[in-house]
């Protein structure tokens, strides 16, 4: 049976075709074909333009064969290619090819979807690889966006943390002068108990509002301890029952204290970390039970490297020995337990022992440790003592006189805020010590080149010069010179000397006095 | 609906009002870059309210705003990654229109959770199309009339577009065009 098809439903069977005569000459081409091959003329030869796999073989079209030929042509001047059947017509043929297109031809928008044939699945195959390819596109975009986003919400934090550090260093400023102020306030009346009772209204309101600044600094990622002079043997001793919860009951903790009442400058906060860090060594150590010791004792020592050395000044220290029964370690492992990022355990982190060693430094100290193979380890934190001449009373005990026996402790008092200044020197002076207050951190070093101080009391944050780099330079000038920071910020632990103290508004009366007494070895 | 349109509302509203305007409607919705995932599939109720949102932002109508985001997507979509699929579907205004079936059943394929609309070319004379329009998502003939308008302007056509049929199961469009083919 016959079927005769015209020349518009040919095209959209077989988009890509073309007749020849029989000397294999173009006829015609489809308007598909003409698209890709401009050049190609009526009446030009096949092989003039495309060539056969296996060679121009003419016989291959004349060849009388009943089945379907099947060809392949490769252009001359490009590398486009086309593949389909050749159907024998009256004195000639029709070839009915279809585009091979490759990936670069579809990127460069040679083709479109009907110069293909209705159902070809290259189409299909074509359209999904480019799909794809357009899908990875889009999700490298959306990656770059998230992290572009990622970093403008890390941004935005850090700003909200630092508005909100500047907001709680700046409320606490303004609480501090309230309650000295309220400090003042009692003193100047007396007793009466009906004053007494508004001055206490308002200095517990400042207390509230301090809890907020707390609230604040910890939003803003800042620390909240304080440096203080403390008792370590009683920061222990109120803190056993929590240390045992962190060891287990499958191992005894003994806590021998033998510090007595010896003081040391420390944030117990990270104290209480450095004991937590070492008692969970210990533990791990110890995987089938054994025994802890805390011990704690003073001692003479010449520290360098946390072991003695002659060119270190003597001094006494308040030792604290953390020793188990554990498995102890290799010489091998014992040369790197201080080494960051090194640990033997497979959650280690390796920050545990040099977070040990780093806060002991920064607090004045050291840090070593001992161990060999099945004898378990001992890891000693060495804290230099202050205030020796306190060790046998309390530094919170209020009958102390600053100027009994002895000539008047002299504070260098400096402090922008001109109302906190003014506070502060008529409460010092009231407790006897002489006092010379300074607006700045270069008045404060033109008086202490021309007097001699025994205590540098200074606020951290202040216009110019920042309180720490003042101390660097007053303790420079007079080395004697006891230091003790004030601030509405925790400074970072890099800033401050060994031996200095410090102190976070807003502040307590008796607390700053405890610090001054702790800070004047003339109360001895 | 696929991330990719939430995309496209994006930069409408960028390109006509700026990038402060987008970041006050991903303020609003409490979106981000984590609701523009192209490939992803979102709530059409999700999609809904950023394109009424975009649609308050530009001062039209929810109609005329999907109208207008409809001729938008042409654009959006014929410059960016998807630039080649545009071309590969027709290069001329009647064979995309003619080719957007197959356009849509490769979309389909790569994407199955795609609910592809489907167009059938009915009529074809110079200057007159008519285009039967089914989907499984109602209330979108504004956006596909956008669409033709886009489309339109992709092929320097001018023309308009009109409905001239509504059944419970398609929606049948004229498009009148100058004629140049």
């Amino acid at each position: 049976m016959a079927v005769t098809i015209d020349r518009e439903l040919l095209d959209h069977l077989f988009p890509a075709n073309l007749f020849l005569d029989e000397h294999l000459k173009f006829s015609s081409i489809s308007s598909s074909l003409r698209k890709h091959f401009p050049d190609i003329e009526v009446g030009s030869p096949l092989f003039h333009h495309f060539d056969l796999p296996g060679g121009n073989d003419w016989a291959y079209f004349h060849a009388h064969d009943d089945r379907l030929k099947i060809v392949h042509l490769t252009s001359k001047c490009t590398n486009y290619k086309l593949a389909g059947a050749i159907v024998p017509q009256d004195g000639g043929y029709f070839l009915a090819l279809h585009h091979v297109p490759t990936e670069k031809a579809f990127k460069e928008n040679r083709f479109q979807i009907s110069e293909f044939p209705p159902g070809d699945p290259r189409v299909q195959g074509l359209m999904l690889i480019n799909l794809q390819r357009a899908l990875i596109e889009e999700s490298q975009d959306t990656a770059i966006e998230l992290a572009y986003e990622r970093q403008r919400s890390v941004e935005l934090l850090d700003r909200i943390s630092r508005i909100a550090g500047y907001m709680a260093h700046d409320f606490n400023n303004f609480l501090s002068i309230i309650k000295l102020n309220c400090d003042r306030l009692s003193r100047e009346i007396g007793r009466n108990e009906r004053m007494e009772r508004l001055v206490s209204i308002i200095r517990d309101t400042a207390a509230r509002g301090s809890s907020i600044t707390n609230s604040l600094m910890k939003l803003s990622h800042q620390r909240t301890d304080t440096l203080m002079p403390m008792a370590i043997d009683k920061l222990i001793d109120e803190n056993t029952a929590f240390l045992r919860t962190v060891v287990g009951s499958n191992v005894t903790l003994s806590v021998n204290l033998g510090g007595g009442d010896a003081q040391s400058v420390v944030s117990h906060v990270r104290l209480l970390n450095c004991l937590t860090n070492l008692l969970i060594n210990s533990r791990d150590a110890m995987p089938n039970g054994g025994e802890i010791t805390i011990t704690t004792e003073r001692r003479m020592a010449a520290l360098i490297g946390g072991k003695n050395d002659p060119a270190a000044p003597m001094r006494e220290y308040l030792a604290i020995e953390v020793a188990d029964t554990g498995k102890g370690m290799t010489s091998a492992v014992l040369s790197r337990a201080f080494e960051p990022l090194f640990s033997t355990k497979s959650n280690g982190t390796g920050f545990g022992l040099a977070s040990v060693l780093e806060f002991a430094r920064e607090m004045g100290g050291d840090a070593s440790v001992e161990s060999a193979p099945g004898k378990g380890a001992r890891v000693c934190m060495y804290f230099p003592t202050v205030g020796q001449h306190l060790s046998r009373t309390d530094v919170s005990a209020t009958n102390f006189d600053a100027n009994m026996g002895h000539e008047k402790v002299r504070i260098l008092l400096v402090e922008d805020e001109p109302y906190a200044l003014e506070a502060l020197m008529e409460m010092l002076e009231g407790e006897g010590y002489e006092v010379t207050p300074c607006e700045t951190g270069e008045a404060a070093l033109q008086a202490n080149e021309r007097e001699r101080y025994d205590v540098l009391l200074t606020d951290i944050v202040m216009p110019g010069q920042r309180g720490t780099e003042l101390a660097r330079l007053a303790c420079a000038q007079q080395p004697h010179l006891s230091v003790i920071l004030m601030s509405g910020y925790v400074p970072d632990p890099a800033d401050i000397m060994p031996g200095w103290l410090f102190i976070r508004k807003p502040m307590d009366t008796g607390e700053l006095l405890s610090l001054i007494k702790a800070a004047t070895p003339i109360a001895a | 609906m696929y991330g990719m349109i939430h995309k496209g509302v994006r930069q409408m509203v960028i390109d006509q009002l700026g990038d402060e305007a987008w970041q006050a409607t991903e303020r609003k919705l409490g979106i981000g870059p984590t609701e523009l995932v192209t490939g992803m599939v979102y709530e059409d109720s999700l999609t809904i309210e950023i394109i009424a949102e975009a649609a308050a932002r530009l001062n039209l109508d929810m109609e005329d705003c999907l109208v207008e985001f409809g001729r938008y997507w042409i654009k959006f979509a014929e410059r960016g990654s998807f630039g080649s699929f545009m071309d590969f579907t027709g290069q001329d205004f009647p064979s995309f229109i003619a080719n957007l079936d197959r356009m849509h059943l490769a979309v389909a394929t790569a994407m199955p959770k795609a609910q592809v609309p489907s167009f059938s070319l009915i009529k074809n004379s110079p200057g007159r199309m008519e285009v039967e329009y089914r989907s499984d998502r109602a209330g979108l003939e504004k956006f596909v009339i956008g669409l033709f308008q886009g489309l339109l302007d992709r092929f320097q056509r001018q023309g308009t577009v009109n409905i001239i049929g509504v059944t419970n199961q398609a929606t049948m469009f004229e498009i009148l065009h100058d004629h140049k083919d």
